[in-house]
């Protein structure tokens, strides 16, 4: 197995335990003649506690890795390691109880039942984990109240704005309590002033509970607020870099 | 003759409109649980009425209500199949969802195939209760023209056979048909279902 490069790029002392390591992870869509390579050996590290913000142009790889990372698919080749636990061993069954239990995803279309209110969406994760409506409902509704939305958990999701939307999503993501985040483009179809609030709120629950983030993102802000940031180019990673050592500004990144 | 054309022009436009509606209709994944039900419910009204024959009816009539039986089922068969696999194609982002937040591919599967006996075993009462009522009312028309009793046009006393055997084809007819639809979507991925992006 080649060495990943994130680890190679990283300044954590080698004792640190990576809460998401993806080695060598390719991930082909079709077959040929037409093949898409969204994912070309790719190396990335996520130190648990971490906040990575994952960069690149659309079609670089970041939905798929997200979505390999949150065991919604499976890699053509490579590995991908939550917490040591390579998930090729798990089989469907346990990777759908690992989403139940160790990963929040918000996904960049905030898929919700939108039949259902707010706070039935955030209860769905607890009720298929078998928990009881009573402690479902308490539980969701502490998720709301982190968010901001106690007031709107009776209205469903076509009568929210977006930004409401996306916070409904980060209640239903956290209600879990998960020790790993996933974020995919949390902000893209947001305000300034939403996206502010998201991003203070992605900022608060991380220090809190002490989540490991993986977001992906074109967002200035939400890279502020980053430990390291990681560029994708053409499904391969770039580079990785710490955060302090990169100027960032509204319309672009660079290196210091 | 311009009033004819009026009249065949004014026809197919509300063919057309049927048409459109029940094409609508059709595409509704709700209306696709109705199709299943009455496809249930068809076969159990034969069912039953062909069960509580009176006794002096003819063994060839008995034998051709009993083909039509055999028939029915295997067409409510073959419509309870397409039905539910367009019903869970309409579904597939209701899968995704429900697969992304952690549903194992059991709940899934478990969840359709309860799904689908419930409008089973309610086809089944409404296709049992219909079939025995035409059963009663063509037992009361022959009455009244004085071809004997009214109990003498109606077989009653083996119900509770009758029912249990039309309940177990009912399910019989809607857990086949459910069945394989049930493990494409247990086993549908969550990026299959939702379409790839980035």
């Amino acid at each position: 197995m080649t060495q990943p490069q994130a680890i190679l790029f990283s300044s954590q002392p080698a004792t640190v335990q990576p809460a998401v390591l993806a080695a060598d992870l390719t991930r082909i869509f079709g077959s040929p003649p037409s093949v898409v390579h969204a994912l070309n050996h790719l190396n990335l590290s996520v130190p648990a506690g971490k906040f990575i913000c994952v960069v690149g142009p659309s079609g670089s790889g970041k939905t798929t890795l997200l979505n390999l990372v949150a065991g919604l698919d499976r890699p053509t080749g490579g590995t991908v390691m939550i917490d040591q636990a390579d998930l090729a061993i798990f089989d469907d069954d346990h990777l759908a109880r690992l989403r139940r239990t160790k990963i929040g995803y918000v996904q960049q279309a905030a898929r919700l039942a939108n039949r259902e209110t707010a706070r039935r969406n955030v209860m769905l994760p607890l009720l298929l984990g078998g928990a009881d409506e009573e402690s479902a409902r308490r539980r969701a509704d502490e998720a709301l109240a982190r968010v901001g939305l106690t007031d709107l958990a009776d209205r469903k999701p076509p009568e929210l704005s977006g930004g409401q939307v996306q916070l409904l999503a980060v209640a239903r993501a956290i209600v879990i309590a998960p020790s790993i985040l996933l974020l995919d483009e949390p902000t893209s179809n947001l305000d300034l002033d939403s996206s502010l609030q998201m991003a203070l709120l992605i900022d608060e629950i991380r220090s809190q509970a002490g989540l490991t983030v993986l977001c992906a993102t074109h967002d200035a802000r939400l890279m502020e607020l980053a430990d390291s940031i990681a560029w994708l180019k053409d499904g391969s990673l770039e580079r990785f870099a710490d955060r302090r050592s990169v100027n960032i500004r509204s319309d672009s990144v660079s290196t210091r | 003759m311009a009033r004819e054309n009026f009249q065949i022009s004014r026809m197919h436009v509300g063919l057309a409109a049927v048409w459109r509606l029940t094409w609508r209709v059709l595409r509704m994944s709700a209306m696709r649980a109705w199709l299943v039900g009455l496809s249930v419910a068809a076969c159990s009204a034969l069912g039953m009425y062909v069960m509580t024959a009176p006794p002096d009816t003819a063994n060839e009539a008995v034998r051709a209500w009993r083909i039509s039986l055999g028939l029915s089922a295997v067409a409510a068969l073959a419509g309870i199949i397409g039905a539910m696999i367009g019903s869970i194609s309409a579904r597939r982002t209701r899968f995704a969802l429900a697969k992304s937040l952690g549903a194992t591919g059991g709940t899934i599967f478990r969840s359709i195939m309860l799904e689908s006996a419930c409008i089973g075993l309610a086809g089944f009462a409404a296709g049992a209760a219909a079939g025995l009522a035409a059963r009663c009312a063509q037992g009361l028309i022959e009455w009244s023209a004085g071809m004997g009793s009214f109990s003498g046009r109606i077989i009653l006393a083996d119900l509770p056979t009758c029912l249990a055997w039309l309940a177990g084809l009912s399910m019989a007819l809607v857990l086949a048909g459910a069945f394989v639809p049930a493990i494409s979507a247990a086993r549908l991925t969550v990026v299959q279902a939702a379409g790839q992006e980035d």
